[in-house]
């Protein structure tokens, strides 16, 4: 089976820091693989990396067979299609949320498919994310006022509206209580049942050792130490 | 739990359609190197230039005194040796140090230049010459000194001028939080560049929302700021330590701006 995601000796660095160093990975469709290392070690910037928002300066990536680097995602068509695939939950929730209120910040998405999904279809699937994530009481509310664990939970419905294929999360359960803690754990469980490919970025042992398929353990060097 | 709905267990069939959508990469390449040159890594020199750089408090004196001896001067010698030494200090730049600092120099005199137009036809034309000359000398110091010095150096500077300590820390928090606001706009630009998948017909919503969130989060932020100094003792005084000595070298740059300040009494 061909790998979905494919990081061949890649290599990132920012301003002559060097935050990814020769990192090959293959990340299956429908596996839940999880990133852990301490602070610094890279984490977010290969997150950055898998969604396309930067390119490797050496070494290449490949999404689905196909080559993800700077000339492929400047074809705007090629890279919406990517980023319909790709989806992306911030580590920060309220750098995700940006339109008048829940609802409207669910619809978002799907609104902009509007080549293939009617009116009826982007009302059902952002009542059924609403529904599914359980914030019926919020979906009229501004954004902004919410508490941080429905922020969160929020900029996870809006990414969940899009269907994407691969659902990347940076630290997901940073700033959750425990008991948002558990429910986010279970919810993420049930995704990857339902066939989602995760990715996800977390200090938290517990989480990586319940969802993880694959842990892979960043050092300092910025290099993959080992995967377990 | 609730169950996930079957569409989300199905792989999307989706083709996007074309958009106009460079308006979402430009703003965040345009924030983006604001945000590169308010890191404080640029601004100070590397190499053999930085053993002969002066001090910030001096450039900014040097800086501050060119400008204010070329708007005085009657002389237009005197303005023209002025500019000599803007162009052989920038002649030091780096290849996108140079461009920047002269570009923004070339459109300062240019705009001069257009605005005293009229004092050509009202047969005056060495006025649109002078002024244009001195903003282009004035705008290219400035843009010099900001590209060889980091921000919290310039504002460290201003201690040499005996600006009150409460009126630095201001500056100082304004570039913290033009950073800090720069970092949370570049990533909610990301996120709407990574949420845009298709033809948005409502751009403008989605950018006046980015602004206006960015308005709260700064409010929001700067609430926060004033309680967490509230709780750290702060009641509106504030003092830092000394300032710190200055270089040997500054002594040869304190030499030439006398030498400059003679110049402008001989002419």
């Amino acid at each position: 089976m061909n790998p979905l995601i494919k990081l061949e000796n890649v290599c990132f660095a920012y301003q002559g820091h060097i935050a990814l160093r020769y990192i090959t990975l293959d990340i299956n469709r429908g596996e839940t693989l999880v990133l852990q290392g301490a602070n610094g070690c890279g984490k977010s910037t290969l997150l950055k990396l898998i969604n396309g928002l930067i390119f490797p300066e050496e070494g290449s990536y490949t999404f689905d067979g196909q080559t993800i680097d700077r000339s492929t995602l400047k074809d705007t068509i090629k890279s919406k299609a990517f980023h319909q695939k790709v989806g992306f939950v911030f580590q920060n929730p309220d750098v995700q949320l940006f339109c008048g209120s829940v609802r409207e910040e669910i619809e978002f998405g799907p609104r902009q498919m509007s080549s293939s999904l009617s009116e009826e279809e982007i009302k059902k699937r952002a009542d059924d994310v609403i529904q599914l994530l359980d914030i019926q009481h919020l979906a009229d509310r501004a954004p902004y006022n919410l508490s941080g664990g429905e922020k969160k939970k929020v900029s996870l419905a809006c990414v969940l509206s899009m269907n994407p294929e691969v659902l990347v999360l940076d630290e997901p359960l940073a700033g959750l209580d425990r008991a948002a803690q558990d429910w986010l754990s279970n919810f993420l469980q049930q995704l990857h049942e339902a066939g989602k490919t995760l990715i996800i970025s977390t200090h938290d042992d517990e989480l990586a050792h319940l969802l993880g398929d694959r842990i892979v353990y960043m050092n300092m060097d910025h290099e993959i130490d080992y995967i377990l | 739990m609730n169950t996930i709905p079957e569409w989300m267990t199905k792989t999307e069939n989706y083709i996007p359609e074309t958009d106009h959508d460079g308006f979402v990469n430009r703003s965040l390449l345009s924030v983006m190197s604001v945000m590169s040159r308010f890191r404080t890594s640029e601004g100070s020199r590397k190499g053999r230039l930085a053993q002969v750089e002066p001090s910030a408090p001096v450039k900014l004196a040097m800086a501050l005194l060119i400008i204010i001896l070329a708007s005085c001067s009657r002389n237009m010698f005197f303005t023209y040796c002025m500019l000599a030494v803007l162009l052989l200090h920038m002649c030091g730049l780096g290849s996108r140090q140079l461009p920047r600092v002269f570009t923004a120099a070339l459109a300062a005199a240019g705009f001069s230049c257009i605005l005293l137009l009229p004092a050509v036809f009202l047969g005056s034309p060495h006025t649109m010459l002078t002024v244009s000359l001195k903003v282009f000398l004035s705008v290219g110091l400035l843009g010099f000194l900001a590209a060889t010095t980091a921000w919290n150096r310039i504002t460290e500077g201003f201690r040499f001028f005996l600006i009150p300590d409460i009126m630095i820390f201001t500056f100082d928090i304004t570039l913290k939080y033009i950073v800090i606001l720069g970092d949370i706009c570049v990533d909610m630009l990301n996120a709407l560049k990574l949420r845009s998948i298709g033809k948005n017909h409502d751009k403008g919503n989605s950018i006046s929302g980015i602004i206006g969130f960015a308005f709260l989060k700064s409010r929001h932020m700067s609430e926060e700021m004033c309680a967490a100094m509230a709780c750290r003792g702060f009641e509106g005084e504030y003092h830092r330590g000394t300032l710190k000595i200055l270089k040997p070298v500054d002594l040869l740059f304190a030499l030439y701006a006398a030498m400059i300040v003679a110049l402008f009494i001989y002419l």
